[in-house]
């Protein structure tokens, strides 16, 4: 029975993931390709925001 | 004198503000019969969280005895409107479309609905949006704690999000005009979806303070009404200085139409692929109608694109690392897992990912992307462009459903100009331009920042040539 139940939480599990590891893909890749611009080293972040 | 007809239902909050101001109705009667109208097919569409009839009421006879003694506010006096459930008003639950917070509350009013109410607008109904205004993502648009908000013109659709309950409201006539909020879409969307006028205002116009944060540096508060005129009057109402939000830019809007520059003295870039390409098939006819009503008004249009950036991605960065250190108490407390979307739920667990130099890294390239987009935009006064490339999507299916790949080589238009804008934070007024198989499609007038007068007079100019946002969707 603890096996099946292991195994359940397991396949829960997976399932909780599945969505988990789509988003962080998205975040990786989102990653990737700011990373390719180049900034110069005295932009600052835009904190104090004006549009 | 008694409420008759529909008419009334579809006027703009002007003219509703005339005909009490005028006695042709008091506000008591005008507020009651929205209040009936609300109450009655805002749960059809599951645009309606809450209704405010006891204190609307008493506030609609407080209103009526300042007409008594000519005591006139505001061109908002004695109207009935909604407001977006994010935004806090004491005594009542503001639940944030999200169950975990379906039975907060809050001690003060958020300084926009404080604003309105002191002008003599009449709050009557907190109005449904998409869980914690759309987090870092969600799949379905049932994702909110009142249901999949369903479209006025076609009930197996969605109204858009996450300002879902303001746009279907509207559209229904259930409130003269209500409140929306943007991060990323979530006024254009809905107001393009539902054939209503929305204004996205220039970040720090108007204040945040007592509405659910989600992203900073990115949430926007502005009206979702009939007309442009009617965004005009209430952003004057609800813009201004406020010591309690950090990102208030410290100044007000002033609606002057009679400022308005002529239309020839205007300069509106635009892009072709946008309309002949971005566009979805089905929509190309109506939208190409629509640019032709543009061309006519007289302004100069000019063939542009947007600058060259990620913007999507940067949006998203950035939204996932400010609402994860918004929400950690959220996830770490376990209550994350009450949400109703699967995908928001682990969007939510995931934020706490983020880097700090990633998000450090999307600023940097933010503050480089706005200088781009400032000197992109000098030389024009605005941008047109479709909202969104197609109409309001089937309640059912997936939001982020893959889309056919564009064909390589097709030029980038102004597809980004949601995310390209929010990121910048520049205005953006949605107008009403057609209906493509019984549903809306609008176009977005994009400006530089603080120049929402000049979006709202072509927006005005556009509206006196077109009759689209005057339509009604045909309730059953």
């Amino acid at each position: 029975m603890a096996g099946i139940a292991v195994s359940a939480a397991r396949r829960v599990e997976a399932q909780e993931d599945a969505p988990i590891d789509q988003v962080r893909r998205a975040m990786k890749m989102n990653r990737e390709m700011i990373e390719k611009i180049k900034v110069p080293m005295a932009v600052e972040p835009a904190f104090v925001f004006k549009a | 004198m008694a409420i008759a007809g529909e008419d009334l239902f579809f006027a703009s909050a002007a003219s509703l503000n005339a005909g009490w101001r005028k006695g042709e109705y008091s506000a008591e009667e005008l507020t009651k019969a929205f209040l009936d109208r609300l109450e009655k097919r805002g749960p059809e569409y599951n645009a309606l969280v809450l209704s405010l009839r006891q204190e609307a009421v008493k506030r609609a006879k407080d209103v009526d005895k300042e007409r008594k003694i000519d005591r006139f506010r505001s061109r908002l006096q004695g109207v009935p409107f909604g407001a977006k459930d994010l935004l806090a008003w004491p005594n009542h639950p503001t639940t944030w479309g999200a169950k975990p917070y379906a039975t907060q509350q809050f001690d003060e009013p958020a300084t926009v609905l404080k604003k309105l109410d002191n002008t003599g607008a009449v709050l009557i109904g907190k109005l449904a949006m998409v869980e914690l205004a759309g987090g870092p993502g969600y799949r379905y648009a049932k994702a909110s704690l009142t249901g999949p908000c369903l479209n006025p013109w076609n009930k197996t659709r969605w109204a858009g999000g996450s300002s879902s309950g303001s746009g279907a409201a509207v559209a229904a006539g259930l409130v003269g005009f209500a409140l929306g909020s943007e991060t990323s879409g979530s006024i254009l969307t809905p107001a393009a979806f539902c054939g209503v006028t929305g204004l996205r205002p220039t970040y720090g116009l108007v204040s945040r303070a007592g509405a659910m944060a989600l992203s900073w540096t990115l949430d926007k508060i502005g009206p979702m009404a009939r007309t442009a005129e009617d965004c005009g009057i209430i952003l004057e109402v609800i813009s201004g200085k406020d010591t309690k939000d950090p990102g208030s830019a410290g100044h007000s809007f002033y609606y002057t139409p009679q400022f308005a520059h002529p239309m020839a003295e205007y300069t509106i870039g635009y892009a072709p692929v946008d309309w002949e390409e971005w566009a979805e098939p089905e929509t190309r006819s109506t939208y190409a109608a629509a640019l032709e009503v543009v061309r006519s008004l007289g302004v100069k249009l000019k063939e542009v694109e947007l600058p060259d950036f990620p913007y999507g991605p940067l949006v998203s960065t950035i939204m996932q690392a400010e609402a994860g250190s918004i929400f950690e108490e959220l996830v770490a407390s376990g209550k994350v897992n009450e949400l109703a979307d699967e995908k928001q739920i682990a969007g939510l667990k995931a934020c706490g990912d983020i880097l700090a130099k990633d998000y450090l890294k999307a600023m940097r390239v933010r503050r480089v992307l706005m200088t781009a987009i400032a000197d992109f935009l000098y030389e024009l006064d605005m941008i047109v462009a479709p909202t969104r490339m197609g109409t309001a999507n089937p309640i059912e299916v997936a939001l982020d459903a893959p889309r056919p790949q564009a064909p390589a080589g097709r030029k980038r238009g102004f597809m980004a100009h949601i995310p390209a804008g929010n990121l910048a934070g520049l205005p953006a007024l949605n107008l009403p331009c057609g209906l493509v198989d019984g549903l809306p499609v609008g176009i977005t007038l994009m400006g530089r920042a603080n120049m929402e007068n000049a979006l709202l007079a072509v927006g005005k100019e556009f509206q006196q040539r077109t009759n689209w946002h005057q339509k009604r969707p045909a309730l059953t």
